[in-house]
């Protein structure tokens, strides 16, 4: 019987690797091959914040199960006295901590899969020495400002030593080892030694990809900014969500009952607070033209300091400075359910004719959307928390999903520079439709480059 | 105006592209600026505070005033307001510039025997608003709510145990379900949602959305 053509393929290219390791003179005791000292190499990892040293060495014909690396590391005060110590907490397994594990840090390297990498992070294995602190007397408020001042300079005088270790110089060597035997890269008896510093890098190359997207993107959004200050009346899909903003503020009019405008629960951190503030500003210049009275429900101070500055401008512009009144645009909690309880509790009270639910929401969403919805309001919601969605659409007239949100200003505007942004955002929309696509039809016959060029790290 | 609208756009302006460049750069100084901006922000949210607690005081005195129906309610909220600032600054005796207290203290009963059980019944009210939302949603009028209907069917009885008896293709449907169609579209939200971002951060930089400053446009 013949035996198949990859065995003995895979017979012949042990045997090569073998014959290999012997002529370039590699160490071996008791079976086991270290791998080839040339490739053995380490270096500063790149596109870090200078905390770690890469060390790659070439798989071994050894490679298996039971067989074990075992890096060492030694200082310069070390090395010079021939000390070197584990740089990993636990041998390496020699099947596992492949370079291609970590395209991160190693996308560059040319076949990767070919290559073992080990992050060495110095300052873990040479901690700095933490100075003790008296510990405070809880009761005596001078003795707790005092640790509390020691413990902060300490922490960052350890954070400026850790620095200062990863910046020394270390020295590696590296042997392969299955339990009996233990056999040292390099010459028998002369272990191969190879140095590397921590240097902070600049950029982040592992996101490139990344920038250039942005860019390319931003490019095509400033390019339709561009384009519409020549032609103004740029053709902008249909949101109806926003066509029933002047339909709800109306309806609210007809019946002589408040518009409610019920913020989300993210802080002026998050962009669609942002995007909430401008569609407020909207909302209530246009309530002002018609004479109805605007309610604002917050859950962050500094969200109601700038919805009331927004607010109090909103009226102004509309010619109605008069109407403004800061009480109407309140914090009412500051904790989620409290802040339920109590725009629910308005909702009941007050009986608006319109309700506008406008930010990241979480848990709330529901609670707040079918209350509103029980007191006969139309219900216009916005969110880009994409969990909640579902709530919202069920429970409310209209819903802005995700990116509608940040498209309302641009929308109610009308403004051909906020349209321009819109239009660009759409076609970059189209262009990531097409690359889906391609990368689905290409990934389909194995050929994998579109979703290594959108790896994100 | 240079002080009212130049000034701040330059603010925002310079402070959007020095977070967009933070993202990029690796260097420890770029993560130092972040912690020392986040620092700057949570001053500055303290200060903010104080108007949000001035807003929350002053509206509901003027309800107490002015007397509209449920006034009534407002008067807890000074209450509420008085016991948990009296017992924080008390702080068992320890006074205001003390450890924060501990477990048995007047301040972490209240917290934790009155708040926390009001929070979590107004939680619990989510189940029964979830079951009339689903009701009105799940009426059979048009085609789109039909297959609304029979998805949330497969999906809801497909993840309880007793449609294994029945029949395993209800699990294996309702997780397909959930892991393509489902999940497809939430992706779909999710890139939407980025490039909106981004396109609104545009707006935002180069000064062309300027109505959330409060300087209209």
């Amino acid at each position: 019987m013949r035996p198949p053509a990859d065995t003995l393929a895979c017979v012949f290219r042990l045997l090569a690797a073998g014959a290999l390791c012997v002529w370039a003179g590699a160490a071996r005791a008791g079976g086991l091959a270290a791998p080839d000292a040339s490739g053995f190499i380490a270096y500063d990892r790149p596109s870090d914040d200078g905390s770690a040293i890469a060390v790659l060495w070439p798989l071994s014909v050894s490679d298996g199960p039971g067989v074990y690396y075992i890096l060492e590391i030694a200082s310069l005060e070390d090395y010079r006295e021939g000390v070197f110590r584990p740089a990993t907490p636990k041998p390496i397994p020699s099947l596992g901590s492949r370079a291609s594990d970590d395209p991160q840090y190693c996308s560059g390297l040319r076949r990767p899969e070919t290559l073992h990498y080990v992050a060495v992070f110095p300052a873990d294995i040479y901690p700095p020495s933490r100075r003790p602190i008296p510990p405070p007397n809880e009761q005596d408020p001078e003795d707790l400002a005092r640790y509390t001042r020691e413990a902060g300079r300490e922490e960052v005088r350890l954070k400026e030593e850790r620095r200062c270790i990863n910046a020394q110089t270390y020295y590696f060597r590296l042997a392969i080892t299955d339990g009996a035997h233990t056999v040292y890269v390099g010459e028998p008896g002369a272990p191969t030694v190879v140095s590397a510093a921590a240097k902070p890098n600049l950029f982040k190359g592992y996101r490139t990809n990344n920038l250039v997207f942005s860019l390319l993107f931003c490019a095509v959004v400033l390019g339709f900014i561009r384009l519409a200050r020549r032609r103004p009346h740029l053709f902008i899909r249909r949101i109806p969500a926003l066509d029933a903003v002047e339909e709800a503020i109306g309806r609210a009019t007809e019946m002589g009952r408040p518009v409610f405008f019920v913020h989300g629960m993210d802080g002026l951190g998050s962009l669609s607070t942002i995007a909430a503030l401008t569609i407020l500003n909207r909302v209530v210049r246009r309530a002002a033209e018609y004479d109805v009275r605007v309610r604002v429900t917050n859950v962050d101070a500094l969200v109601t300091a700038v919805s009331q500055e927004v607010a109090k401008q909103a009226y102004t512009e509309a010619g109605r400075p008069d109407a403004y009144n800061p009480d109407d645009i309140s914090l009412v909690a500051s904790d989620q359910f409290s802040y339920v309880a109590a725009t629910s509790g308005l909702m009941v009270r007050e009986q608006p004719g319109s309700i506008f639910l406008v930010g990241y929401f979480y848990a709330e969403s529901l609670l707040l959307a079918e209350t509103g919805a029980a007191t006969g309001a139309i219900q216009i919601a916005g969110t880009d928390s994409y969990s909640q969605v579902p709530f919202l659409v069920t429970a409310c007239d209209y819903t802005l999903i995700g990116e509608e949100l940040y498209a309302a200003s641009a929308y109610l505007s009308r403004e051909p520079l906020m349209l321009g942004s819109l239009r660009g955002q759409d076609v970059g929309k189209v262009f990531l439709m097409a690359v889906f696509v391609l990368g689905t039809i290409l990934g389909t016959f194995g050929i994998d480059w579109v979703s290594t060029l959108f790896r994100a790290f | 105006m240079w002080y009212k609208r130049t000034l701040p756009l330059l603010v925002v302006f310079v402070a959007g592209l020095v977070g967009f460049c933070q993202e990029y750069v690796a260097h420890p100084a770029a993560s130092r600026l972040l912690e020392i901006v986040t620092t700057w922000f949570r001053i500055i949210g303290g200060f903010a505070l104080f108007i949000g607690l001035w807003s929350l005081l002053h509206m509901h005195a003027g309800r107490i005033r002015r007397r509209p129906p449920g006034w009534g309610y407002s008067l807890f909220v000074f209450i509420g307001a008085a016991l948990m600032i009296g017992t924080g600054l008390y702080n068992s005796g320890s006074g205001p510039l003390a450890a924060a207290p501990g477990e048995g203290s007047w301040f972490q009963w209240m917290y934790t025997y009155i708040q926390v059980p009001c929070g979590s019944t107004i939680f619990s009210i989510l189940a029964f608003f979830m079951a009339s939302a689903a009701y009105r949603t799940f009426r059979a009028r048009t085609l789109e709510a039909v297959l609304l209907l029979l998805a949330a069917a497969i999906v809801m009885f497909g993840r309880v145990p007793i449609s294994e008896l029945v029949s395993p293709y209800f699990s294996k449907v309702s997780d397909f379900l959930m892991a393509y169609p489902n999940l497809a579209a939430k992706r779909g939200i999710l890139l939407g949602i980025s490039l909106g971002a981004i396109a609104q951060s545009l707006r935002i930089l180069f000064g062309i959305e300027r109505s959330y400053m409060g300087a209209g446009d």
